[in-house]
């Protein structure tokens, strides 16, 4: 099955398909309808210039159409003008010569700017196209006729479009009429350069804008050199191989219908006054030029090398004879490198049009071939002899050179059959624009559309319902190509001017005979040299990427070190076993035995009523004593302020030291008790503790001292904020205001309690009762810069007295009894007994576990140890 | 803007610790410093509601997404709106407060739940002091039971002995020398301690408020 | 009997039973017991926070119009502090919450510089002044060497060895070894001192259920 080479990646794709099935690239253009595919690097199909000319641009055909109608109106100017330059007869020419020119003014044909190097180029058009207009060549001073010949009273139209060009152009004119004065000063100069000049003033003229593109300029007299040379011209059905004959863009398109042959193709020497115009749009038939043996020896010299060789006189020549005859730009141009020809001269000598032969079907040169479709077959007029040698470009069968060219110098065929890049400066030979091999095309009616009717006959065959290729399309200028245009029929000139590597000759040659070249074979790179290779073969971006081996290499070395590396790490990451239960049961135990033992004690202590253990009396209690001669020393009546910062936990301990305190102060002095707390609990804890000192248990009665609130007492509540709003209480100086309700809903400042009291300094005592030493800290910290001579008292569990002791020594507080043990000087708790059962019990606890942990721990150091060892 | 809250939070921090500490030694300050701090104090009791509306989200967020313990979580909610409506309820009353039910609440749930977890430490205590020497054998473990036990044995006097004079002034001793000073240094610690954090709230270097 | 007071009983019996039953083991009783505490200590807490502290002081004055302008202010930064309940909205009361942390740090410092540290240092000096009473000048160092010390051990500023590990100075290390000594003896101290208080609520928690088992029973038999 066949295959079709992805463009992109390069992977063969079934035919048929569109899009590649591995990058999803197109495979055939859009607008292909033909089957052959267009690819980089393939040779340039020759293509008949008549068979694109369905793919000219509408504009194209218009004015090809205009040039027709136009063509007498132009001989007419022509004849009145003066000398002026050869009208452009064809308007793709023109346009292709302005883009040149626009490009880049210096790059004129190789061929065609050897022969004058050091003149430029439009100085160069504009001496050959005067002098040729003004000056008769004669055939000893330049084998170039001088005057354009005469061909039925007209001008050859190939020589006349020229010479009406030569009017709008301003820069670039060349003359037309008269004398082809050009030829005669391109004795003067290398060969090469004066033909360059000259038929790149002749394609500057045929392609420039300003002309009237309605008008196909016809010239109303061929130079001599192309008078009365073609009845014997023929041209090879299938003109010179490959680019022997390529119609760049500085080249002019020969006009139709131009019959006359210059002298100097001719070779009859034979002067002619009118105009040089060797373009002309009008129709010429092939007969109107000179046979064979009147070309120009250097023409129809078999030692001509045409083979290879550019057909235009001078770009190629090898032979000597040929270089004697031939004019010096001539021979130079022989020895220009095959390859890039631009072979302007010789563009409407070949492949021209079979009506100059007289013969239908004859097919248009090269540099018209681009009208042309491949499928059609334009027989060309017979070449001369000399073209005959030449090897016959690809194209349709039929086509033929005229004789008259076929001693013209063929430029070797390029390898690839494209044409260097536009605008690349190039040593050698501009290969001709159209690389055409089918000679023109025989329907001559449709290149009469474009061209005059002065155009030769040889240049008739164009097809104009040929479709254009998209190349050519864009040659143009980028207008749209028309609707039946396919893109895939390139004109071989168009191919040839691919971006490959075969704009030079031997470019491929050399290529391949280099080593270190590179070539390019797919890719969006394809036919270039010279650039850094692709991915190597058989990448695939879109391939999936190698598959590589994750196993470490190792030596055996590396392994038996890893194995005992493992080994290491696994006594190290062996699971331990979990502690078995026995061990928590066995500290469960221990906590039970705990519990029962402290329970047992305790109860027992409680049944005992506080009896059985006496109270201390020898322990130095100066704090203590100092705080119950405090409480002693004050006055009845007087305010005390409760501070009741505990938490219920401890209300048991300080409930069973402070009710003792207050029961004595309340019922012997009838103290007023203000009660504040900075914990939510504080204010309820307070009234706990009121109620249960208010009864006081004597020995024969129980008094109720009925303190109320509002009378006896007030709760002013819960203070948050903690140190703020110790702050806040002990700085303010209007009590009632700062607090304005109790907790019980009892407007303050008419409390009894705070009816003298405007702030803390107004209490003649203050009591803290608190669990913790931060609060005490708190309250200590706060009450100091503003108690003045108020007594601090603090009674605090027995967890604060170390922290607090500081205080008390540095007199901040005046008296503190801490726990239990600090009333049992005075009063006896009910919880006495268990108290002290509990805490030697818990003694003896501490002392004989920690003496039994002690022993154990130094045995399992001294197993461990010893395991170790 | 977004980018200037934290400046503005830090400002606002500044500002108003600085006005307060001015409050301590500029006399005219004092008034003010007496609003701020009562505004403080009213802002506090705010906050404490802030916090209680947390507790109750999470464990409501608990009840609705059916976690591990979620009975537990309705049974304190339970409780909260229980106490907060009947607390509530009878705060309203015109007459005066009716403190019967919070009264009896704290009797019979906060103060008897507080007081029993206490009691619970003095088994626990004892049972860590016994094993101390077991998971930990150094001077410093010694000395520490060593003073402990010494605290215990002469905080009371013996049943049915009476007080020893012997130990008694090792207590004293104890207590007058080594605890005081021990106590001293520590509480110098922590108000310096205090002093270096109030000055790093006070000039932007920590932000116990929160906020990015 | 009253049965309010049985009531109460009863219920803070049960608690108590319910919270050292912990003492067999964690167990199901515990955490009811724990949860409706929390539950209950919540919900009092918020009662008390309403009626004692933002009743009274703030909306019962702005009500009567008393101190409006100053209230007014008050009652918008407690709305911004009420805003912290929310995610989205609580940025609003960081700055309120920033304020309060500036307050309070303010404080700190005033009530730690005259409260405590002047005071303290007072008090380690005055046993030098022979003139005062009860000037004990043996007292007076030892106690100032122990704070000294006990100072120093909190001091954890050392070099860089070569080696990388890092170590204090020699007389860093005598002073902090005396420090430590002095502290290790004031925290078993401190450790007396909460187990006496443990130990005491343990007594009275004892006390409690007694007192009930044996008022119930009696009441039970003999009623």
């Amino acid at each position: 099955m066949a295959e079709i080479r992805c463009p992109m990646c390069s992977k063969p794709n079934p035919e048929g398909q569109d899009t590649c099935q591995f990058c999803q690239a197109r495979l055939t253009p859009l607008e292909s309808s033909s089957p052959a595919g267009y690819q980089p690097g393939d040779e340039p199909t020759p293509k008949s210039t008549s068979e694109l000319e369905p793919i000219l641009p509408e504009w194209l055909r218009q004015a090809r159409q205009e040039g027709k109608d136009s063509a007498e109106e132009f001989e007419e100017l022509q004849a009145e003008e003066k000398p002026s330059k050869p009208k452009q007869t064809d308007r793709l020419a023109r346009l292709k010569l302005e883009g040149t020119r626009k490009d880049n003014q210096e790059d004129i044909p190789d061929w065609l700017s050897d022969l004058r190097p050091e003149i430029s180029r439009d100085e160069q058009i504009e001496e050959t196209f005067e002098d040729a207009a003004s000056a008769n060549i004669s055939e000893d001073e330049s084998q170039f006729p001088t005057e354009t010949p005469v061909i039925d009273g007209k001008l050859p139209g190939w020589l006349s479009s020229l010479a009406d060009q030569g009017e709008e152009d301003q820069g670039n004119t060349i003359k037309t009429e008269g004398s082809l004065d050009w030829l005669n000063q391109a004795e003067d100069t290398p060969p090469q350069d004066s033909d360059q000049d000259f038929l790149s003033a002749y394609s500057e003229e045929a392609f420039t804008e300003e002309t009237d593109s309605d008008e196909i300029p016809v010239a109303t007299e061929l130079p001599d050199w192309l008078g009365g040379q073609k009845e014997e011209l023929e041209l090879e059905e299938t003109g010179p191989e490959g680019s022997t004959f390529q119609f760049t863009e500085d080249q002019p398109v020969a006009s139709e219908g131009e019959s006359s042959v210059p002298d100097w193709i001719q070779g009859s020497g034979e002067t002619q006054d009118t105009p040089a115009a060797p373009f002309s749009t009008g129709a010429q038939n092939l007969e109107d030029f000179g046979s064979i043996d009147e070309l120009p020896d250097w023409i129809s010299s078999p030692e001509t090398n045409l083979e290879g060789e550019s057909p235009v006189p001078g770009v190629e020549g090898d032979s000597p004879a040929v270089s004697a005859e031939l004019p010096d730009w001539l021979a130079a141009m022989k020895e220009e490198p095959a390859g890039e020809m631009p072979s302007t001269s010789a563009a409407p000598f070949q492949e021209m049009d079979t009506d100059a032969a007289g013969s239908p079907g004859e097919e248009l040169p090269d540099w018209l071939s681009f009208t042309q479709d491949e499928n059609e077959n334009t027989p060309a007029p017979p070449a001369t002899k000399t073209l005959q040698e030449m090897e016959p470009p690809p194209g349709p069968p039929g086509e033929e050179i005229p004789d008259w060219m076929s001693d013209l110098p063929v430029e070797p065929e390029p390898e690839s059959g494209t044409t260097p890049l536009p605008g690349s400066e190039q040593s050698e030979p501009v290969p001709p624009a159209f690389a055409e091999a089918e000679p023109p095309s025989s329907e001559g009616g449709s290149l009469d559309d474009i061209f005059s009717v002065d155009v030769p006959d040889w240049l008739t065959g164009i097809d104009t319902d040929k479709q254009a290729s998209p190349e050519n399309k864009q040659e143009a200028g980028g207008q749209p190509a028309a609707e039946d245009l396919s893109p895939v029929n390139l004109p071989s000139w168009v191919q040839a001017m691919r971006p490959v590597e075969s704009a030079i000759p031997d470019a491929k040659a050399e290529q391949a005979a280099t080593a270190d070249q590179f070539l390019e074979k797919e890719g969006p790179l394809a036919g270039l040299s010279g650039v850094l290779p692709a991915a190597p073969t058989g990448f695939s971006p879109s391939g999936k990427p190698k598959v590589h081996s994750i196993k470490i290499q190792a030596d055996e070395g590396q392994r038996s070190h890893a194995a005992l590396l493992d080994k290491i790490l696994e006594t190290e990451t062996r699971p331990e076993p979990i502690s078995s239960d026995s061990i928590r049961y066995t500290q469960r135990v221990l906590r039970w035995v705990i519990a029962g033992v402290m329970i047992f004690v305790l109860t027992i202590g409680l049944f005992s009523n506080g009896k059985s253990t006496p109270l201390p009396a020898i322990i130095d209690r100066s704090k203590e004593d100092t705080f119950f001669e405090i409480i002693d020393s004050l006055p009845n009546q007087g305010s005390v302020l409760l501070v009741t910062d505990y938490e219920a936990a401890y209300a048991g301990e300080l409930e069973a030291i402070a009710e003792q305190v207050l029961e004595a102060a309340m019922f012997l002095k009838n103290i007023r008790i203000t009660l504040i707390s900075t914990y939510p609990t504080g204010p309820a804890l307070g009234e706990k503790l009121i109620e249960k000192a208010e009864i006081i248990d004597l020995r024969d009665e129980t008094v109720d001292l009925d303190y109320t609130s509002g009378n006896q007492y007030v709760n002013l509540g819960y203070i948050p904020g903690g140190l703020s709003g110790i702050h806040s209480f002990t700085s303010t100086t209007n009590m009632t205001e700062a607090f304005p309700v109790t907790s019980d809903g009892l407007t303050a400042r008419e409390t009894i309690p705070l009816q003298a009291v405007h702030g803390i300094s107004d209490f003649t005592a203050i009591i803290v009762l608190t669990s913790s030493s931060d609060s005490a800290q708190l309250w200590i910290e706060q009450i100091t810069p503003v108690r003045s001579t108020t007594p601090l008292l603090i009674i605090g569990s027995a967890q604060s007295e170390p922290v607090l002791l500081p205080y008390v020594n540095s007199g901040q507080v005046s008296g503190m009894i801490n726990g239990l043990q600090g009333s049992s000087q005075r009063y006896r708790s009910k919880f006495w007994d268990a108290y002290c059962f509990g805490l030697l019990t818990a003694t003896l606890l501490i002392v004989i576990g920690s003496i039994w942990n002690l022993i154990q721990a130094v045995q399992d150091r001294r197993k461990y140890i010893g395991v170790e060892e | 803007m977004k980018r200037f809250w934290p400046v503005i939070n830090t400002s606002i921090a500044a500002i108003a610790g600085f006005l307060t500490l001015l409050g301590y030694f500029i006399r005219n300050l004092k008034a003010l410093k007496d609003f701020i701090v009562h505004g403080a104090v009213i802002l506090a009791a705010f906050a404490i509601l802030v916090g209680i509306a947390n507790l109750f989200m999470v464990h409501l967020t608990k009840i609705r997404t059916r976690q591990e313990g979620n009975i537990y979580s309705f049974l304190l909610l339970t409780a909260m709106i229980v106490s907060l409506g009947f607390g509530l309820a009878f705060s309203m009353d015109p007459s005066g407060s009716n403190p019967d039910f919070m009264q009896g609440l704290f009797k019979s749930v906060i103060f008897p739940v507080e007081t029993s977890l206490l009691a619970l430490l003095a088994v626990t205590l004892l049972y860590a002091s016994v094993r101390l020497l077991r998971t930990r054998t150094d001077w410093m473990s010694i000395v520490f039971l060593a003073s402990a036990v010494i605290g215990l044995f002469t905080m009371v006097p013996l049943p049915f002995i009476g007080e020893i004079r012997i130990l008694n002034g090792l207590r004293s001793f104890l207590m007058d020398y080594f605890v005081t000073a021990g106590a001293r240094g520590i509480l110098i610690g922590i108000s310096l301690g205090v002093l270096t954090t109030g000055l790093r709230v006070l000039l932007g270097a920590d932000r116990p408020f929160g906020g990015k | 009997m009253d049965l309010n007071f049985l009531l109460s009983g009863m219920v803070s019996f049960l608690f108590t039973m319910m919270i050292l039953s912990y003492l067999l083991g964690d167990n199901v009783l515990f955490r009811i017991g724990i949860y409706l505490f929390v539950g209950a200590s919540a919900g009092y807490v918020t009662t008390i926070s309403i009626q004692q502290v933002i009743l009274p002081r703030l909306i019962t004055p702005l009500l009567n119009g008393q101190n409006i302008g100053i209230n007014i202010i008050i009652l918008l930064l407690a709305v911004l502090v009420l805003m912290k309940m929310s995610q989205q909205l609580s940025g609003l009361g960081t700055p309120v919450m920033a304020g309060l942390a500036g307050i309070g740090a303010a404080i700190a410092i005033g009530g730690a510089l005259s409260g405590t540290l002047f005071p303290q240092i007072g008090a380690a000096i005055r046993p030098f002044d022979l003139q005062l009473p009860g000037s004990n000048l043996f007292r007076g160092m030892v106690t100032l060497a122990g704070t000294i010390c006990t100072l120093v051990y909190f001091q954890f500023g050392a070099k860089k060895l070569p080696d990388g590990s890092t170590q204090r100075s020699q007389i860093v290390e005598i002073l902090a070894r005396i420090g430590q000594f002095f502290i290790a003896v004031t925290f078993g101290m401190l450790f007396a001192g909460v187990y006496a208080t443990a130990l005491a609520a343990l007594s009275e928690r004892l006390d409690s259920i007694l007192a009930f088992l044996i008022n119930q029973i009696i009441f039970g038999l003999f009623f």
